[in-house]
């Protein structure tokens, strides 16, 4: 019997456990918020207004004059922002109008985030929205391109109080718009 | 060594390592209500810092706040020397394992720090485990020998976690960081952290 044979089915059976195990831990997830008091809540929002905060030159000038003592070599090449960006130290603002429905007709709210961009074009973003019977203020960190990422919610006011919970936000094809499936309690 | 033999137990030990960094990342399972107690090894990964000399200098001049009044005697504006200053920010990243050996990869963290005065930051961190994110607020001097996390949320099967990291160095590590803080910075080191999660 080939050896070829033999990695196949130790591939298979890697792959396996690791498929039976990534199952059980979104059905335990699941079976944790049911257990928990967790409700879900899904939303959309549209982007309203962008900045860009471009720092090369703070970025540049830390490179070498910090108190820390370190010297990023690979950051002293030329950065194309168009290309290659966000950087290291950049930032994003974003604003968005909040809707019930998923063809935007009815607004509930608005949102607001703040991104700071470290590496890799990973941002750690803090969110805050704010909805009729009051706000939510959420955290955590995303790609700069990705279609999908989730904020963990660490309060809020009004009917959420004290909430915790997570967002787990989609990118919609159409209109620069997303989908926000709340799990909050 | 037979290659069958070899491969065998290639297979065992990826499955194996799964199933491990899976039970890593399920430390703040407590349906129950009781606490969790997770202990994790962080190595410095990647580090960055934005120096905003020119925006504070333009600042002082020119804000929406008026002609303000410091009340203090600022040190010389050395970075190198004094910093870091306010309106700086610090960037640091970590690679997480789950044994002080490091053989053990249980996921990263990030450590975001807006310096104010008096050396002091506030930072947003962030440790991402396999089954999910726990993020939490820091407040710390660049010098300090440890500083806490308090765990402000977390996503999957962290959801709705509290609780704090208490971080400090690893036994027998120095940093490698050179300038103001040679030896003395933590965020440049390698760490143990202590992580206690409760639902909230």
């Amino acid at each position: 019997m080939s050896p070829l044979w033999y990695v196949k089915v130790s591939a298979v059976a890697v792959l396996t456990t690791a498929i039976i195990s990534a199952l059980a831990l979104v059905a335990h997830g699941a079976q944790l918020r049911a257990a928990n008091g967790f409700h879900y809540l899904t939303l959309y929002s549209a982007v309203k207004k962008v900045q860009f905060v471009d720092n090369a030159d703070d970025e540049a000038r830390g490179y070498a004059d910090n108190p820390f003592g370190f010297r990023n070599k690979s950051a002293a090449a030329a950065e194309n922002e168009d290309k290659n960006g966000p950087f290291a130290g950049d930032l994003a603002f974003f604003s968005f109008t909040v809707y019930s429905d998923a063809a935007r007709h009815k607004p509930v709210g608005v949102a607001a985030f703040t991104c700071q961009y470290y590496f890799d074009r990973n941002a750690f973003c803090d969110a805050t929205y704010e909805l009729k019977r009051g706000n939510l203020t959420a955290g955590g960190a995303s790609v700069f391109d990705a279609n999908n990422f989730t904020l963990a919610v660490t309060g809020g006011t009004g009917a959420y109080v004290n909430s915790v919970g997570e967002i787990d936000i989609t990118e919609k094809s159409a209109g620069n718009s997303q989908q926000l499936h709340f799990v909050i309690r | 060594m037979p290659y069958r033999v070899r491969l065998n137990r290639v297979a065992l030990a990826g499955a194996v390592a799964v199933v491990g960094l899976l039970g890593v990342a399920v430390p703040g399972v407590a349906a129950s209500g009781k606490k969790d107690t997770l202990v994790v090894f962080a190595v410095p990964d990647q580090r960055g810092f934005v120096n905003n000399a020119d925006d504070r200098a333009r600042g002082k001049g020119s804000n929406p706040f008026g002609s303000y009044h410091v009340g203090v005697t600022l040190p010389p504006a050395v970075e190198t020397k004094y910093g870091p200053f306010p309106g700086d920010v610090g960037m640091y990243t970590y690679k997480l394992y789950a044994d002080a050996s490091r053989r053990s990869p249980a996921g990263s963290a990030v450590l975001i720090c807006q310096y104010g005065f008096d050396l002091t930051g506030v930072c947003d961190a962030s440790y991402q485990f396999a089954g999910g994110t726990v993020i939490g607020i820091a407040s710390f001097p660049a010098k300090a020998p440890s500083y806490s996390v308090e765990i402000t949320g977390g996503t999957g099967s962290h959801i709705g976690m509290k609780g704090r990291v208490n971080t400090t160095r690893a036994s027998g590590q120095s940093s490698a960081s050179a300038g103001a803080y040679a030896g003395n910075a933590l965020v440049l080191a390698p760490q143990r952290l202590v992580f206690t999660l409760h639902p909230a």
